[in-house]
């Protein structure tokens, strides 16, 4: 009988045309931060790195008829994503555990998401893993008042990379950055130039690996933010108990089919009542599509719900109000129960 | 609403971190849970077999896979859902 193998992880490294990606996925190569990657490049680059591992999406743009951007399954990409995994178990290319797609400048990349989760062949050999963004300090206010796009690929980051910073003042900075956390106050936000003797992939450091500190920190900002541009607002949802999930995912599913267009990122942890032996899941997604929930080991703080949600022309007290109801429908739920085992 | 949400998908979101075991048992919570809400939209719901059943007023039916085909074929056969309708929530909230 064959081992099974673990599901390779797809990263995302996105940023607005002439941000600094290739520049940025240069460095990383050079340090050796991605020595277990392969890479597609939305257009072929002379990369320091092993050209067997580099292969090229096209553009990470198509939209099926129907249906909406972050759902789209993208045929260059699958096509792309299917000749790694083809290469790799022939062995006709080195080992590797990553997969690092770099999207166009002028794309959104909640694609790259979608095309994972919604297609049959890629979905049981691969996880998605986050989305690094780039963002060019020098022209960040301009493109994010004139382009939609960078809008989306800041919404979508996990981590944000600030380029350039040489070439603008600490104040200009300062500005930068608060602008960036008002639209994604979930991302930390650090700078391309990599610490002296630094050679961590980034990609594997997004998540909740290390949780209480820095998520407490980012939800912290979220409930102190002020207002936000372009009708965005963020929430912070909590629930004290662990959570009824058939409640939950009922209320997630329709929340998202009838909104999900205006629900931009959902991020956060949650014990589950009766699976609370498993340690909390992990909740992510980028609009309709919601990632495979993960049971985390290492999250013990966690007694109920606590996530995250960034929204667009949705009141966020009405959402709070919606979830804490269903909440509620589930604990009454769950107490009947537990009485009618007891009498 | 787009139809790659997870229609098309073998491995819904919704059914991953608790229906491994015990997916009998998940599939009837769901169908007790969510059918709250389609009854609101005159849909009546069961677990059935491995899927879902949907019936609307006028009989028509249909099967869902999961949640998101639950709220499709609802919008089809009765009256959309909306889990930020007022009216709904002081429902919900008064236990009814």
């Amino acid at each position: 009988m064959s081992a099974v193998l673990p599901p390779i992880v797809v990263d995302v490294l996105t940023g607005f045309l002439g941000a600094g990606k290739t520049t940025y996925l240069r460095r990383l190569l050079d340090a050796g931060a991605l020595a277990d990657t392969a890479i597609l490049v939305n257009e072929f680059a002379d990369l320091p790195v092993d050209q067997r591992l580099v292969g090229a999406t096209g553009s990470l743009t198509a939209v099926l008829a129907g249906g909406c951007l972050c759902c789209a399954i993208d045929g260059d990409l699958k096509e792309g994503l299917l000749g790694l995994i083809q290469q790799r178990a022939d062995g006709t290319v080195p080992p590797f555990a990553r997969i690092l797609v770099e999207t166009s400048g002028i794309a959104d990349p909640a694609p790259v998401a979608g095309t994972i989760l919604g297609d049959r062949q890629l979905q049981a050999r691969l996880r998605f893993g986050g989305t690094v963004t780039v963002v060019d300090l020098l022209n960040v206010a301009e493109t994010l008042a004139t382009q939609e796009e960078a809008l989306a690929q800041i919404i979508a980051a996990d981590r944000i990379v600030l380029s350039k910073g040489d070439l603008v003042d600490d104040a200009r900075r300062a500005e930068a950055v608060a602008a960036i956390g008002a639209i994604n106050p979930l991302a930390p936000i650090v700078d391309a130039e990599p610490r002296p003797g630094e050679r961590l992939n980034p990609w594997r450091t997004i998540g909740w690996t290390t949780p209480t500190a820095p998520r407490r920190a980012a939800f912290q900002a979220v409930a102190q933010a002020g207002d936000r541009h372009n009708g965005l607002g963020a929430l912070v949802l909590t629930w004290p108990e662990p959570v009824d999930w058939a409640v939950f995912a009922t209320w997630l599913s329709a929340l998202l089919h009838r909104h999900g267009a205006r629900i931009l990122r959902v991020k956060g942890l949650m014990r589950i009542a009766g699976e609370t032996e498993r340690g909390p899941v992990v909740i992510q997604g980028v609009r309709h599509v919601v990632y495979a929930p993960e049971h985390l080991a290492d999250a013990d703080d966690v007694v109920g719900a606590e996530f995250v949600m960034i929204v667009r022309d949705l009141d966020p007290a009405l959402i709070r109000r919606s979830f804490e109801a269903f909440m509620a429908l589930g604990q009454r739920a769950g107490e009947t129960q537990r009485g009618a085992r007891a009498s | 609403m787009c139809g790659f949400c997870g229609s098309f998908s073998e491995r819904h979101w919704s059914a991953a971190p608790v229906s491994g075991a015990r997916p009998t048992l998940a599939r009837l919570n769901v169908a007790q849970i969510a059918g709250r809400l389609t009854a609101a939209g005159g849909v009546r719901l069961v677990a059935w077999g491995d899927r879902f059943q949907l019936t609307g007023r006028t009989g028509r039916t249909a099967l869902a896979a999961n949640l998101s085909e639950i709220w499709q074929a609802t919008d089809r056969l009765g009256k959309a859902i909306d889990p930020l309708d007022e009216a709904l929530l002081d429902r919900l909230e008064a236990g009814a």
